[in-house]
């Protein structure tokens, strides 16, 4: 029997699960409250593992919050609404709820989703969004429960069934949907109102996200490599910084997709050609799976640029064949894309998720 | 003598380039020769990292002008490339001026007015 863990909600009962071993603990099933001292619920809807030692368990219009460390103990205080303590949460209920280890939880109610930012503990703005187009090949009409099962692996659960999604190539893996109560490695009886790990996700940020490293792209004061012309800051430009896909091609978006831009009066075509090369759109700087995301801005009528978000949590960019830098016009640190100074840039496109292994190849006028 | 010019301005796309005429290419080499002439200091900084004017890049296979490859004409400075890396100059002969008026001939008159130059 190993430490690591989930739980399942179902009914009033609930079970504990061995990760390692894929089996339910013996003692299990129990009848709530259990294990689970000071609490009020019959039943649990969604529980998230909020990986500093505290869960939340959620049951109708209601919250705890509870302390692993201290014998699962609901925290002084609870039962709290929902609606009024999680910042602009649209959702009065909630039906499934994750932490996907980069700093961000999702939250799903009915057909919708909330991405949340964790250190900022608020929804990211531009939510909900529907589930359909953001997380392909999961239930569309609504996930009753998700659990983070630490080795880069959801999986939720709708009904009689459950998918497994790679949170890396941010799909579902083939041949899924399965039963749970047949196909799941221990079988589970009933339908699975709630889950939730035990142990916290291991962080994926600080894996996905680019670093900050002037010092590889900024070879343009290099003699040797300007005379050869293979310096990389020479021949790489704002997409091929922003994807983080050096290869001395000036690329452009669309280019390798057979979509490259046909004009440049607003965004559209930068973001049709993008689009087809594999990054993904995103209403927030946010994005589920080994992903990290990027901005697109448009000089219109002349140029577009990209941004990237680093794994510091600061965004940065190449503006065409300078150094990469952290810095806006203005010389200052860039928070946001939005509210930067871009200097003739002045239309903002929109986010994107470029998703490791999303986009193949980018390609652009100069040889390789 | 054939000296390309980059206009150094675009991020994503290409930037525009275009080619001296003799006379244009003449005067400018005479005016960059006297600021390269003159005392030059190591630099560390090339093309700033900025969205926007960035200035004008040179370059040319004419053996006649190959002192003007890869010098770099931008904020009030020419900085040439060297075997010893970056040397910078300031542009006391009004490289940058020419260099503009010579954008302005050809075809570049849009884009330096839109940038306000």
């Amino acid at each position: 029997m190993s430490d690591r863990k989930a739980y399942f909600f179902l009914g009033s009962n609930y079970v504990r699960y061995d990760i390692v071993d894929d089996q339910i603990d013996a003692g299990y099933p129990r009848a709530l409250p259990g294990g689970w001292i000071g609490l009020s619920f019959s039943s649990v809807d969604a529980g998230v593992n909020w990986g500093n030692g505290k869960v939340y368990l959620f049951s109708g219009t209601q919250y705890v919050r509870i302390t692993l460390a201290n014998n699962n103990t609901v925290d002084p205080g609870y039962p709290l609404p929902i609606l009024g303590q999680w910042g602009a949460m649209p959702f009065a209920t909630i039906d499934a709820a994750v932490n996907v280890g980069n700093g961000k939880a999702f939250f799903f109610q009915g057909n919708q989703y909330v991405s949340y930012d964790i250190a900022a503990d608020q929804p990211d703005p531009g939510f909900p969004r529907p589930i359909a187009p953001d997380w392909p090949g999961v239930f569309p009409s609504g996930v009753d429960a998700a659990v983070n099962w630490g080795n880069g692996k959801l999986y939720l659960f709708s009904g009689n069934q459950y998918v497994r999604f790679d949170i890396a190539t941010n799909r579902v893996d083939d041949g899924y949907p399965l039963l749970t109560a047949s196909q799941w490695p221990a079988p589970i009886a009933g339908t699975i109102d709630a889950a939730m790990e035990r142990s916290p996700a291991p962080p994926t940020q600080l894996r996905c996200s680019p670093v900050f490293e002037p010092g590889y792209w900024n070879d343009g004061t290099d003699p040797t490599k300007l005379a050869n012309q293979r310096s990389v800051q020479k021949n790489d430009n704002c997409y091929n910084y922003a994807t983080d896909i050096p290869n001395r091609t000036f690329a452009q978006p669309g280019q390798a997709s057979g979509h490259p831009i046909a004009s440049l009066a607003d965004c559209t075509d930068a973001i049709a050609g993008a689009t087809s090369d594999g990054l993904t759109p995103a209403a927030a700087p946010s994005c589920v799976g080994c992903c990290h995301p990027v901005a697109l801005v448009v000089w219109p009528n002349r140029d577009y640029h990209w941004y990237r978000l680093d794994s510091s949590g600061m965004w940065s960019h190449k503006p065409g064949s300078t150094p990469a830098t952290d810095r806006d016009n203005a010389g200052n640190p860039i928070n946001d894309p939005r509210t930067a100074d871009r200097g003739m840039y002045t239309q903002f496109c929109g986010f994107f998720c470029m998703c490791h292994g999303g986009v193949v190849r980018i390609v652009g006028p100069r040889t390789p | 003598m054939t000296v390309s010019v980059e206009l150094l301005v675009f991020s994503g796309i290409q930037n525009p380039v275009f080619e001296l005429d003799p006379e244009e290419a003449t005067q400018i080499a005479a005016a960059i020769d006297q600021v390269v002439g003159a005392e030059l200091t190591p630099t560390s900084q090339g093309e700033d990292p900025v969205l926007g004017f960035r200035g004008f890049r040179l370059s040319s296979d004419d053996p006649e002008m190959s002192r003007l490859d890869s010098v770099l004409v931008a904020r009030g400075a020419v900085i040439k490339t060297t075997p010893d890396g970056l040397m910078r100059g300031t542009d006391s002969a009004g490289c940058e001026n020419q260099l503009i008026a010579a954008a302005r001939n050809h075809g570049l008159a849009d884009i330096l007015h839109e940038l306000g130059i």
